[in-house]
């Protein structure tokens, strides 16, 4: 028997949610004063953080595009966030309209709305899990049968993992959910680098100590080691935009003053 | 979207054209990437619906809300798209424009807006209606070419209306979320304590919630079982007052430690009590609870009793004798320390050690079923006469038990083991026969030198071997005077045979003297023996330890020969002069049938005449039907040997023996001698006795001599009243042999005195 992770006192409108912050950045209202509040300070010390929000979105959708036109059709996005335009089923579908998604998050409430917003949809799944936790992601996976896991798998890892730090042991996680899945299974990964300076680094990390999943920088080799067993695809570990741009895409996705890693692997 | 390029409007040349300046600057402010042609498609297509609308206004409305419903909800984007429009929308073109009069249509549009009311669900708060703002004609502002004025207002309107729904939808949706995962929450916590309840009731471990006073919070149905008490009865109860008494402090000491945070986790072992007086035995768990200000601890419990029975029978079975089901030696012995060792000022511990008379003999003639038979029944009736608390009834072994007794005193002591005595001499029904048993015991206590567990089992050992020596079927109490006297006789009794080959013994001459004149006509050999460790021994111990350890006839033999060498020696020295040597002689050597030959030839070898010596034999020796001693006597008497009565009147006395032996001499014993002392108690008695013995003797031609002669007035008296003969103190110690002869020349002692007559 376990306890449920989060109690109702967890729920706490009070404190701001990396997600709720990113939906700010995307233009979205599903935030409060407390995520507002986060987003435009983080934006006074990281006035590019708009950029970087829809640049990251713009890679997630770029590189569900390419997953998708390597045949993937089934997609494991952990850290799904609030649900918002272009989301990974939409993205998928539009190249096959068979393809399942299932969405995880630690944020009950993130989970709570992406169920509103995905009701009825029988080719999707949100669960609300711990990438710490990986086999009870896994459990409940195989639980909702929708995702069949010694098929071809995407691991999206989006704008997550500089919310896991190393204590946690994020590697071994990643080991163990892609672990049983067949090679030609990818691995998508960003991972937010150091800054352009310490100060504003810090004054972010600060702001995010409010949130309940603090941030933890990597560089180049500490990313890359999230790809041990995948082979990553071309361009290799590179910064966001740079990843396989979409030369007629319209948005100057070009962000300035941090470093945003963005890779694809597929397993060996 | 619609389809552009139907109905009047601007060519698609200009439209397209406007379209491709709306999309790149609408690129750069939207918030999800799009493609440009995409977007160049998409907004193309907006511009036509505008253009090719019969109803422009309605149509420019629909276009401002699709742009929040494609996600450009940065108000840039109205911005930048009033711009683009205002800038660069072509104009309509008035003569293909079908509504009569746009202005007044758009001011006096009379159709309710469905997706404004439906989308609010209210009217509108307070704000005017734009579509009013754009009816109203302001005094000096050019006339809208083409009514893109207009245009403008309705797509902001549509904008400003679809962002205003969006946000307010999207922020309805968070709380929703909110509250779905509140509620989804609170059901998996609801879930969870209800399974944490199901986990607290059914759990077979007993469980309990103690607050920082150590008093029970919460307890549940398994605890309540285990300490036979409802659950109401042991809230707010105190743990360790629940734990019996001897526990209570272990109990306190580990829960003090986890409310100080000593220590995280801690396991004890501890009995508790129930109200039927049982005793249960729980093996506790302890684990803080933190929880806000105050730690309360978790206390699991597991009924342990089983274990500890089995332990328990486990130490009995090590501990106990198993044919008898008493207590074995391990657990007497341990129980006889523990009373020592806790001994208060004024406590005594006693035991009784039982051993079984002639149990071999039973297990020979019966069996060992039935040396089983008895034992059993004997542990039986001694576990039932030993009732006393705190006193403790064991099996040694073999036919061995004991008895431990706390607080004892000899009084209750001798009655239990009097108790004992009789209860085993009751028939004991055993292999089909009534057998009678009789046991022996040993009692003491701890007042005795030492007293140790040791020095106290060897005590009692000591009396048991009283008891049995004495017959058995009884009891001793042990006596350490006893003891050492015994201990003393064992040790000389060992020293007696090397004392012979080593000439440890000597001889010793007390002077007899004739009371007419003091001269000394004779001397008692007295036996003298120096132990080499205790000193000088008793003449009487010598003898009796010799008689019971079956030397005596050796060492008489070795007194007689001594002593006539002795006498040989005065002889050849003094002639007729000489003294005759007195020699004891015992019962045992009077009866030896060589007596009167060894005698004779021991004369002959050391050239003694037979009248120089004096055999001394005590009524008792003398007495008895037997007619070998009387015989020998006779044929030494024949020979010359002079026979005396030694101590006379001190014993039985059969006076017919004096007639029938060849006696010579009566010798009165020193403690009628004392009675002569003036002021002596005895006095007249004592006078009148050695008168009547005097008389007596005389009357038979015997001749007297007095022994213990200590005093000028017992000498004179003695001589006064006839007596012949006299030793002791007052003439001479016993001594070295030339004593006599020096005696006789008027040296040493006093053995004349000087006043020869009265």
């Amino acid at each position: 028997m376990t306890q449920p992770d989060w109690a109702p006192d967890d729920i706490d409108i009070d404190r701001p949610s990396a997600s709720r912050i990113y939906d700010v950045w995307l233009g979205g209202s599903h935030n409060f004063e407390v995520d507002r509040e986060i987003a435009r300070k983080t934006e006074l010390a990281w006035p590019d953080a708009v950029r970087y929000a829809r640049a990251n979105r713009a890679f997630l959708g770029r590189a569900v595009r390419f997953l998708a036109a390597q045949g993937i059709r089934q997609f494991l996005d952990i850290g799904s966030g609030i649900p918002t335009a272009n989301n990974v089923h939409e993205v998928a579908r539009r190249v096959d309209p068979q393809a399942r998604v299932v969405y995880v998050d630690i944020d009950p409430v993130a989970v709570a709305h992406s169920r509103a917003i995905l009701a009825g949809d029988d080719r999707t799944a949100v669960i609300q899990a711990d990438l710490r936790q990986p086999r009870d992601i896994l459990e409940q996976v195989r639980d909702g049968g929708l995702l069949d896991l010694t098929q071809p798998t995407a691991l999206l890892l989006v704008a997550l993992l500089h919310f896991v730090p190393d204590s946690d042991d994020p590697h071994g996680a990643i080991a163990r959910l892609t672990g049983g899945m067949p090679s030609g299974s990818c691995l998508v990964v960003t991972q937010g680098a150091h800054g352009a300076s310490d100060e504003s680094d810090e004054e972010i990390r600060e702001l995010y100590r409010r949130t309940p999943t603090p941030l933890t920088a990597r560089d180049r080799a500490e990313t890359e080691r999230f790809f041990t067993g995948f082979e990553l695809v071309d361009p290799g570990l590179v910064n966001l935009p740079d990843w396989r741009p979409d030369p007629i895409e319209t948005v100057d996705d070009r962000y300035r003053g941090a470093l945003v890693y963005a890779g694809v692997g597929r397993k060996r | 979207m619609t389809q552009p390029g139907q109905g009047p409007g601007p060519t698609s040349a200009a439209l397209d054209e406007f379209a491709q300046h709306w999309a790149r600057v609408m690129a750069q402010i939207s918030y999800v990437p799009v493609r440009l042609d995409e977007l160049r498609q998409v907004l193309l297509g907006y511009a036509e619906r505008m253009a090719g609308s019969p109803d422009g206004l309605a149509a420019a409305r629909e276009v401002g809300a699709a742009l929040v419903a494609d996600g450009y909800t940065n108000v840039s984007a109205l911005h930048a798209t009033v711009a683009a429009l205002a800038a660069h929308f072509p104009p309509r073109d008035p003569a293909t424009d079908p509504r009569p009069n746009a202005r007044h249509d758009a001011a006096t549009d009379p159709r309710p807006d469905a997706g404004y009311d439906a989308a609010t669900g209210a009217r509108d708060d307070g704000v005017t209606d734009p579509r009013h703002d754009v009816a109203t004609d302001r005094p000096g502002e050019a006339p809208d070419r083409g009514g893109r004025t207009e245009l403008l207002g309705a797509v902001a309107a549509g904008y400003a209306r679809a962002l205003r729904e969006r946000t307010q939808r999207e922020l309805e949706s968070i709380i929703r979320a909110v509250l779905t995962a509140r509620r989804t929450a609170e059901r998996a916590w609801a879930a969870s304590e209800a399974r944490f309840e199901a986990l607290f009731v059914s759990s077979a471990s007993g469980i309990c919630v103690v607050d920082p006073e150590n008093r029970i919070a919460q307890a549940n149905p398994a605890l309540a079982r285990m300490l036979d008490r409802p659950v109401a009865e042991l809230v707010r109860r105190r743990l360790t007052g629940l734990a019996q008494s001897g526990h209570r402090a272990a109990v306190g000491r580990a829960l003090d430690e986890l409310h100080a945070g000593r220590r995280a986790h801690a396991e004890l072992d501890a009995a508790f009590g129930r109200p039927d007086g049982g005793t249960v035995w729980l093996r506790l768990s302890l684990a803080p609870v933190p929880h806000g200000e105050v730690t309360h601890l978790v206390v699991t419990a597991q009924d342990d009793t089983e274990r500890y029975h089995l332990q328990s029978a486990l130490s009995h079975q090590a501990l106990h004798d198993p044919l008898t089901n008493l207590p074995n030696r391990a657990l007497v012995l341990r129980r006889l320390d523990e009373l020592i060792d806790g001994l208060g000022p004024d406590e005594h511990v006693g035991i009784c050690y039982l051993d079984l008379d002639g149990f071999k003999t039973i297990n020979d003639s019966f069996g060992h079923a039935a040396g089983d038979d008895v034992l059993r029944t004997v542990a039986v009736r001694l576990a039932g006469c030993v009732t006393e608390p705190g006193w403790l009834a064991g099996r040694l072994g073999g036919d061995e038990f004991v008895i431990v007794a706390a607080d004892s005193d000899p009084t209750r002591l001798v009655r239990v083991a009097e108790r004992v005595v009789s209860a085993v001499r009751q028939p004991i029904p055993a292999a089909g026969h009534q057998l009678s048993v009789s046991v022996s015991i040993g009692v003491t206590d701890d007042r005795i030198p030492h007293g140790q567990p040791s020095d106290l089992m060897r005590a009692a050992d000591i009396a048991l071997y009283w008891a049995k020596a004495a017959g058995g079927d009884r009891y001793e109490v042990y006596d350490a005077n006893r003891h050492d006297a015994q201990a003393l006789r064992s040790t000389l009794a060992k020293g007696l045979r090397s004392a012979l080959h080593r000439d440890d013994f000597t001889l010793r001459y007390q002077p007899i003297v004739r009371l007419a004149d003091g001269v000394p006509i004779g001397a008692e050999v007295l036996l003298r023996w120096t132990h080499p460790e205790h000193g000088p021994v008793a003449p009487e111990i010598s003898i009796d330890l010799a008689e019971e350890i079956g030397l005596i006839g050796q060492l008489g033999r070795w007194v007689l020969t001594r002593g006539c060498q002795q006498a040989a020696r005065w002889y050849r020295d003094l002639g007729d002069r000489a003294p005759f040597v007195s020699v004891n002689l015992s019962a045992r050597q009077l009866h030896d049938v060589g007596l009167a030959d060894d005698l004779l030839r021991t004369l002959d070898e050391v050239g003694l005449p037979a009248s120089q010596l004096q055999l001394e034999l005590t009524e008792s020796a003398l007495l008895g039907p037997a007619q070998g001693p009387a015989d020998a006597l006779e044929a030494l008497a024949a020979h010359g040997v002079r026979v005396a009565v030694d101590d006379f009147g001190t014993g039985y006395s059969n006076l017919a023996y004096l007639r029938r032996l060849p006696v010579r001499e009566l010798k009165i014993a020193g403690a009628f001698i004392d009675g002569l002392t003036p002021g002596h108690s005895g006095t007249p008695a004592d006078r009148q006795i050695v008168a009547s013995v005097i008389a007596l003797a005389h009357g038979l031609n015997l001749t007297v001599t007095a022994e213990g002669v200590e005093t000028r007035e017992q000498a004179r008296l003695l001589r006064s009243m006839g007596c012949d003969h006299a030793q002791g103190w007052w003439f001479a110690r016993p001594g070295e042999p030339d004593v006599l002869p020096r005696m006789l020349v008027g040296e040493g002692g006093k053995p004349v005195d000087p006043v020869p007559m009265y």
